[in-house]
Parts: structure tokens; sequence; C-alpha cells
């Protein structure tokens, strides 16, 4: 194609024809649409696509009768209208109505952009493409960082003073105490609730650097301590440590589903823009010196 | 081209056909967090950043877009202004403790005069404005913002939008999913729920001379309407609230939504003025609508404190801090000081008139939940550390042209504050249901963690219980709420703050105090008081100037069970908390510490301008920083 192109002369009009490869020529309609593509002469390739690509956008958004009933794009056309004609008093509709027909909505650069930017939020429409399971599954898979829920301690623990931690700890680990009895002992601490259920990170948020660390450290169904935060020193029982894990799907499908929709938006809308193209045939044109 | 099969060609020609239909609205439902809680835990965030894509930062030289406010909110190291020829940052920053949520806010106004003046080919790309915003970038932040500052009754959109700002409509939109596609992509939608982006922006009307009126819009979740509402549409309060139930929360499509004003300090009196658009007294329409629509008020940011004006209300000498010598925006952009702001420009003052509305009209139309946040033009939410502070541009200093060779900021500012919400867990919806019931409060940058109960039947000893929250929750009201007449005895308040845990390069501040503030009604003129509620308000903590180096004790946690001695269950009241770290370093001192030897503050021709903030007595050396609850009301009749 680029050699085709190559050989035309550029200070005249010269065009070539580029339909569908031949599998998708095969399903498209008997008059399938021509749409012709104005590019400057000496066009990249990559130009050109971009321009094909525009082409078509517009034209499918021609298609949903945008250009008659966007309000954007009305409003576009009846005042270019009033512009062309200067009578900026006459009925909006009857402006409307005039520029469609000079054809405004196919050459005006804002009803162009305006119908590529609908057309293209309709192709990214995920509902049309929802990933099934198995889609999903390797979705997970390649990706479970994203997904994946923090290691978690529950703990109970104490304030307590430099010199009481000794004594107490000692108290503590007779038994004498019931667990979610032994807060009551040390000082009390109104906005640090005595039992947690946190990630180390989260710990550390709370009271301070170091102290989800060192908690996440301790072995667990049994006092240990004490441990120092911003709050003083604690002695902490640690009730249970869930690992970390990448859940099921079951638990995170709508996560996962997101994720992919998300990731594949690009690819999916390439992919429906390349289908339209395989139903239209393309005229590039090349026009003007290079 | 690429190959599809048959079935895909005949979806995508159904495609061509019929516009699909909008898939019904789910809410998203409270309980998928890993780490939710029902007693609720507080959720630090901010709810007013700016990126390049609002006309002030951009032209000041701001380049980070809203996925970059996001990365940077969440931790990631990122380049800030100013830039060398190849494009590369010459200054990093990086957030000590990532934020748990933040809403990018950037202008409404400008979304789409960006985009058509940047990009070539665009029909406004060759207007003299454009030119000029590419150009002379100064000229054009001066003319474009003036637009900002015309009256209601002409605002209109630039000229380069061309008729009805036509031009712009396209570049605005692309402006506007790009912040949706940033606030989804940085929501973290798995159980592990570290981080929450709300869709957001700012209506920045500002008319009369610059007198601020600025509203920040933040929406419970991604269905929002097709474009923001700007003050070029709707150049009154009122509109954008009649506008945003038109296109959001009427529309039936779990659109909502709520408006945030900020900044009445640069009000000149009219953010919380007593009449409505058409001038006249307001109603208990108005006053209804005002209460839907705006639950909250941003008490504090970068351009100062809008509590209580200095000098106001029983002797508050606390209303001193970070107070502004300016009364409007353009004074505070081109440091003309003057007089402080009015006392009707504070929050205290509108919670006061609030009262007398709601005995007058029978509702309250500024029943304001607290909250506080940066306004940074930088695109760096919650950088509110007084070290290291990098400025914020926007009103202040840009530093778009070269590096900073003394204070990278207007030494009236401030690094900004937090907006904190008690929510069940991290995500949107869980925020924004917290947002609406007003169960916030705001900090002027540290994370003291502070909560509030009201109630009649609180225990003495419930500081002790070991069980603040579920006491609290089960005999009274949270922050926000409200309570209904005296069963018998006065309102208990049961108040407690936790101090900010730091981290080992930024060790957080003791607490000095918790006190209660309290507005009521007596003989239908607003009073207040201010009580100090725990023990030790003066500590005697201080900070060697010499070394920015902090003296003396303080408390890492403090609580009380309070009960009002002056209450009268006639008299309809609020009552809010206020805990107040020990002093430290104000960021500017902290600078001034590094300055050349020869810029000696005794002899004024050795001080250059870029150090001058460092020998200005406006400017306290210190600060104590802070945090305000949202107020529990008390209402006899209900």
């Amino acid at each position: 194609m680029r050699t085709l192109r190559a050989a035309l002369v550029c200070f005249a009009l010269g065009a070539l024809l580029l339909a569908g490869k031949s599998a998708a020529s095969s399903l498209l309609p008997e008059a399938a649409p021509i749409v012709e593509v104005v590019v400057p002469c000496g066009a990249s390739e990559e130009e050109i696509a971009t321009r094909v690509e525009e082409a078509i956008l517009v034209e499918e958004g021609l298609r949903f009768g945008w250009a008659e009933s966007d309000p954007v794009i009305r409003r576009r056309l009846a005042m270019n209208m009033a512009f062309a004609s200067g009578e900026p008093a006459s009925d909006e509709e009857e402006r409307v109505e005039a520029a469609l027909a000079l054809g405004m909505q196919r050459t005006d650069p804002v009803v162009r952009g305006r119908l590529v930017a609908r057309v293209r939020a309709l192709l990214a429409d995920p509902g049309a493409d929802e990933p099934d399971e198995a889609a999903l599954a390797a979705h997970l898979e390649a990706n479970p960082e994203l997904f994946a829920v923090d290691a978690r301690l529950e703990l109970v623990h104490v304030v307590v003073r430099e010199e009481q931690a000794g004594a107490m700890l000692a108290r503590l680990e007779s038994g004498a105490i019931a667990t979610e009895d032994a807060p009551s002992l040390g000082d009390r601490i109104p906005l640090l609730p005595a039992r947690q259920y946190a990630s180390a990170s989260l710990l550390e948020r709370r009271f301070g650097s170091g102290f989800g660390e060192a908690a996440a450290a301790l072995p667990v169904g049994r006092w240990a301590g004490p441990v120092r935060s911003s709050y003083g020193l604690h002695l902490v029982f640690v009730l249970r440590r869930d690992d970390g894990e990448v859940p099921p799907l079951e638990a995170v499908r709508d996560a996962v589903s997101r994720d992919y929709l998300a990731r594949t938006s690009t690819r999916r809308v390439g992919a429906r823009v390349a289908a339209l193209r395989a139903r239209y045939v393309i005229r590039v044109v090349e026009a003007g010196p290079s | 081209m690429q190959r599809l099969p048959i079935a895909a060609l005949v979806a995508l020609a159904a495609l061509a056909c019929d516009e699909p239909p909008e898939p019904p609205f789910v809410p998203e439902p409270l309980g998928r967090c890993a780490d939710f809680d029902e007693l609720r835990r507080p959720l630090f965030g901010d709810l007013h950043v700016h990126s390049a894509l609002s006309l002030d930062a951009n032209l000041e030289g701001t380049r980070l877009g809203p996925s970059d406010a996001y990365r940077y909110a969440q931790g990631e190291e990122v380049g800030i202004q100013p830039y060398d020829e190849d494009g590369n940052a010459l200054r990093t920053v990086r957030i000590g403790r990532p934020l748990d949520f933040a809403a990018v806010t950037d202008h409404a106004e400008f979304l789409g005069t960006i985009g058509a003046c940047t990009t070539p080919g665009t029909p406004a790309y060759d207007s003299s404005q454009c030119v000029s915003f590419r150009e002379t970038p100064d000229s054009a932040f001066i003319a474009l913002n003036s637009l900002l500052a015309r009256p209601q009754s002409r605002a209109a959109p630039p000229r380069l939008c061309g008729m009805d700002g036509i031009h712009c409509e396209g570049p605005a939109r692309d402006s506007w999913g790009q912040i949706q596609d940033a606030a989804e992509a940085a929501y973290d939608r798995t159980s592990a729920c570290r981080f929450t982006a709300l869709v957001g922006y700012e209506w920045s009307g500002n008319p009369g001379s610059t007198l601020n009126l600025h509203r920040n819009v933040i929406f419970r979740n991604h269905v929002v309407p097709d474009l923001p509402i700007t003050y070029f549409e709707e150049s009154y309060p009122e509109g954008l609230w009649a506008a945003l139930r038109e296109q959001c929360t009427e529309g039936g499509r779990g659109c909502d939504v709520l408006t945030i004003p900020h900044n009445s300090n640069l009000s000149g009196g009219r953010m919380f003025e007593p009449i409505d658009r058409d001038g006249m007294p307001f109603t208990a329409a108005y006053a209804e609508e005002r209460r839907a629509m705006e639950p909250l008020v941003e008490i504090f940011q970068h351009k100062g404190s809008s509590e209580c004006a200095p000098g106001e209300s029983a002797g508050d000498e606390l209303c001193g801090f970070e107070a502004l010598p300016y009364d409007s925006l353009a004074e505070s952009f081109l440091d003309i000081r003057g007089s402080y702001s009015q006392p009707r420009d504070f929050v205290r003052h509108a919670l006061g008139e609030g009262l007398r509305y709601e005995a007058e009209l029978g509702a309250n139309p500024f029943t304001f939940g607290i909250v506080a946040s940066t306004d940074t033009h930088l695109a760096t939410p919650g950088n509110v550390g007084e070290a290291g502070f990098v400025g914020h541009g926007g009103a202040g200093h840009s530093n778009r042209d070269g590096l900073p060779a003394g204070l990278p900021d207007n030494p009236a500012f401030n690094p900004g504050g937090l907006a904190v919400v008690w929510a069940e867990e991290n995500s949107r919806e869980a925020i924004f249901l917290a947002l609406r019931r007003r169960e916030t409060y705001g900090t002027s940058g540290p994370r003291i963690v502070l909560r509030l109960f009201g109630g009649y039947g609180y225990s003495a000893s419930m500081c002790d219980s070991g069980s603040f929250a579920a006491d609290g929750y089960e005999g009274g009201v949270p922050m926000g709420g409200e309570l209904g007449a005296s069963p018998g005895g006065p309102p208990i308040f049961a108040v407690s703050a936790l101090a900010d845990p730091g981290t080992p390069d930024a060790p957080g501040t003791p607490l000095q105090r918790i006190q209660i503030v309290k507005g009521w009604l007596e003989d239908g003129e607003p009073r207040f008081a201010v009580y100090d509620v725990t023990e030790n308000p003066d500590n005697g903590a201080s900070v060697d100037l010499s070394s920015c180096e902090p003296t003396g004790e303080g408390a890492s946690s403090l609580c009380a069970v309070w009960t009002d001695p002056d209450f009268d269950p006639s008299q309809r009241a609020f009552y809010y908390a206020r805990a107040l770290e020990n002093p430290i370093c104000r960021w500017h001192s902290r600078i001034c510490l590094s300055r050349p030897p020869e810029v000696d503050c005794a002899v004024p021709e050795s001080v250059p301008e870029e150090w001058a903030g460092c020998c200005d007595s406006a400017w306290a050396p210190t600060v104590q920083e802070r945090a305000w609850s949202s107020p529990i009301w008390y209402r006899p009749e209900a």
C-alpha cells in the first residue's frame, strides 16, 4: 500500500481504495459504504490510520442520528449557520436543518470531535463484553497482588508503665487473669481499643512506627512484651494470626471483573474499531504539496 | 484489520443500531472491606486538591494530573515544579504516610480552556487568549481568573470558548472524563480497601472584588453529571444546588452529591450573608435546601483558618491561629494587607446564626459539620507537614520559573489540613455516608484522633470503661448529631483525643488540652463560650526558636466526661470540641533557620525579598496544631 501511494503525484489529487481483508469483506453488505478520507501528501501510515479511524467513527456517529439529536452538535450547527447566514435570530431548527443540508456535520471539527468521542465511549462500554469465568480466573491468577488480603493479627494489649511491666507480665502469664479482663489492669486509652484485628501496616498507623512489625513477630497464644508504641508500653496477647492470601474468585469477583474490564478497555475499543472498519470501503485521498 | 467471528460483527451491528440502556445502579454495600468495624474508625483524607487540570495551577507550572495526585496520596514519590528544559522536575516529594482517601477537585470553570488552548487544531487554539495562555501565562492567569470575579449577572466563559462556550465543551468533557477515570483507577475495590478516590470538582465563583464563594462538589460514587456545573452556568450557590438536584440526585441513577464551602475567611462577608440570591431574607425552604445540600464546611486549609475571628467571641485567644490579614482572594494573592476578616466570615459565627434561623424559621441553613483540607495546587494531597513544606501554589507562590531561593510560599499561608471521617470501612459509600451525617472533623495537619459523643446518660467513668465508642453510640449521638429535649438534666459530653503517633522522620507532637466550644441563643442573640475540659491547659510547653526543638511535656491521650455548667434547657445550642497540641515551630520559622548569615532582620537592607517573611512580625513563629470536631446540636423542641 505504501509503494502504491508513493507513486502518486502529490500536487494533484491521488486516491487509493482500501477495503477490509478478504475474510471480513465476505461479510460486507452488498453495497458497503464508501468513506473518503483526505490526508496530507506524504502522510505517514500512522497518520493515515488515525484519520481513517476518525472518519469511520464519524460515520458511525452519524448512523446513530446524533447529528440531529445531540444537543452539543445541534448548538454548534445552529451557531455555524447563524454566522454563515448572518441571521442569528432565525429558528434554531431551521438553522440545524440548513447546516445538515450543507454537510457541516462531516466538516466541522467540533461536530466531528463530539461524534468520535461519543462513539468511542459507546465502544468502550464494558457491558457488551463481560468476561467469562475462565477469563476472570486467569486475570486473578496473573495479578494476585492486586487482590490479596494482608496478613492480620487479632490481639489484646494492656498499657503498662515501665516500672510495672515485669510484674504485670508475670501475673498475666500465670493465667490468673482472663485475657479479656487484662486491659482493665493497665492504663486506659479510650481511642486505642484494647482488642484489635488489623494488618501490621494498620497497627503501625494506629500505634506508631515499629509496633505493627513487633506485634507481627510475637508468638500466638501467650502474653509477650512489652512492646513500645507512640503511646507507651504494651503487653500483648496475640489471639490469632491470619495469613495473607489471595481470596478465591467468588470472594473478589466484582473487583476482578472491574479491573479486567478497565485493563481491556483499550484493547476492546481497538478491536471494535477494527471490526467497524471492515464494514466500510475506505478511499484515501492525498491532497496538497508535501 | 482484525478478523472477527460473525457473531462479533452481528453484535457490533446491533451496537450501531441501538444505544444500550444504562445499566441499573446498584449501591455499593458496606461490609466488603477486611477492616470493617461497626464502631467505625478514623480515615484521614484530603477533599480539596488541584492538579494541572485547574487553570491557575496549570499556568503556575503544575504538570501533575489527577492520576499523579492519587499516586502521591498513596505514597509514591512525585516530581513537582520547577522543571528544567527537558521536562525533568527539580524537586521531588513523598508523603510521610499515605492518605486513606482523597478527591481531586479541579476548578470546573476552565476545564475546557486548558485543552482548547494546548491542543493544536482546536477552533480556539489560535485565539489571542490562547496565545496569551501559552506565551504569557502570568497575564493569562489574571485575565482569565478575573472572569470568576465578574458580577453574577454577567458570568460568562472566556471569549476563546466561543458562543456559549462551544469550543471548550469537548475539551471539558475530556478533562472531566480524565478526572473520573483517575478516580476509578485509584479506587481500591478489593477487600483490602487501601485507598478511596472520590470524584469531585470545585465550583469557583468569587464575584465582586474576588469575594470567595467557592464550593467543592463531592460525589458519592462514579455516577456523576455529564459535565460539571460551573459558575458560568450557575453563578449563585442556589443555582448550583438546583442544577445538582436536576442533573444528579433527582435522576434516579444513583447519583448523590454534597457541596463544601471553603475560605469563608476570604469572602468579604458573603459566604454566610443573611440574604438569598434575590437579596431577600432566608426562607424556611432556603434553609432546608442549604442544610440538605451543604452539610459540611471546610474550616481550615492552605489559605488560613475560618474557625473564628481574632478578638471575637468570649475572648478566645486561640482564634488568632493562622488568621489571614486579608478579606478577599485578590488581597491574599497580591499580599495587600488590610484588616482581618469580619466576624460574619467565620464558621463559629455562622453556627451561631444558624441557631437564630432555626428559632425564626424552624430550619437551620448552617448545620455544618467540619472538615479541613489542603487546597494544594501542586497535586500533592495531604502534604501538610510544617517540616519540609514546599508550598501549595494557587493563591500562594508559584515556583514555576525556578527553585525557591528563600521561602517557597507566601508566609501568610500554611501547609493546610486534613479531612477525617469516622467510617466503618475505607469505601466510597462508607465515607460519603459519614460526610452526609457529619461524623467528621478537621485537623490543621496532624493525624490527631478526636472523638466526641453527646447524650444524657453517660457515666462519669466512661473514659475508663474500655468501651468508649460503644458506650458513646449506645447512650447518645456522635459528632455531627443532634440531641433532643433534655429528659431532666443537662447533656453530657464525652470527648477524647489521641496524639498523632507520627513517623520516625516526623514524630508526633503531644497534646496540650481539649476544649469544648459552646454557642447558644440567648434573647435571640448568638453567644459563645470556650471551656477547657481536660487538665493542664497551660502545661508550659514551648519551643526553642534557635533550633525549633520543642520543650516541655504533653499528653499522648486525653479524655473527659463534661457537663455544661451553664446549661439552660430552653436555649438551643451547639457544642464542638477543639483538641490542641503543644506548640511547634511554624513552617517558615524552620526554613528561616537556614537563611544566609548575612540576612539580618535588624538591618532591613540586608533582607532580600525571598527572605522577607523571616523578618515579618505578622507571622507567628510557632503554631499550636489542632483538631476541630463537628458540632453536636441541642434542639429543645426535638
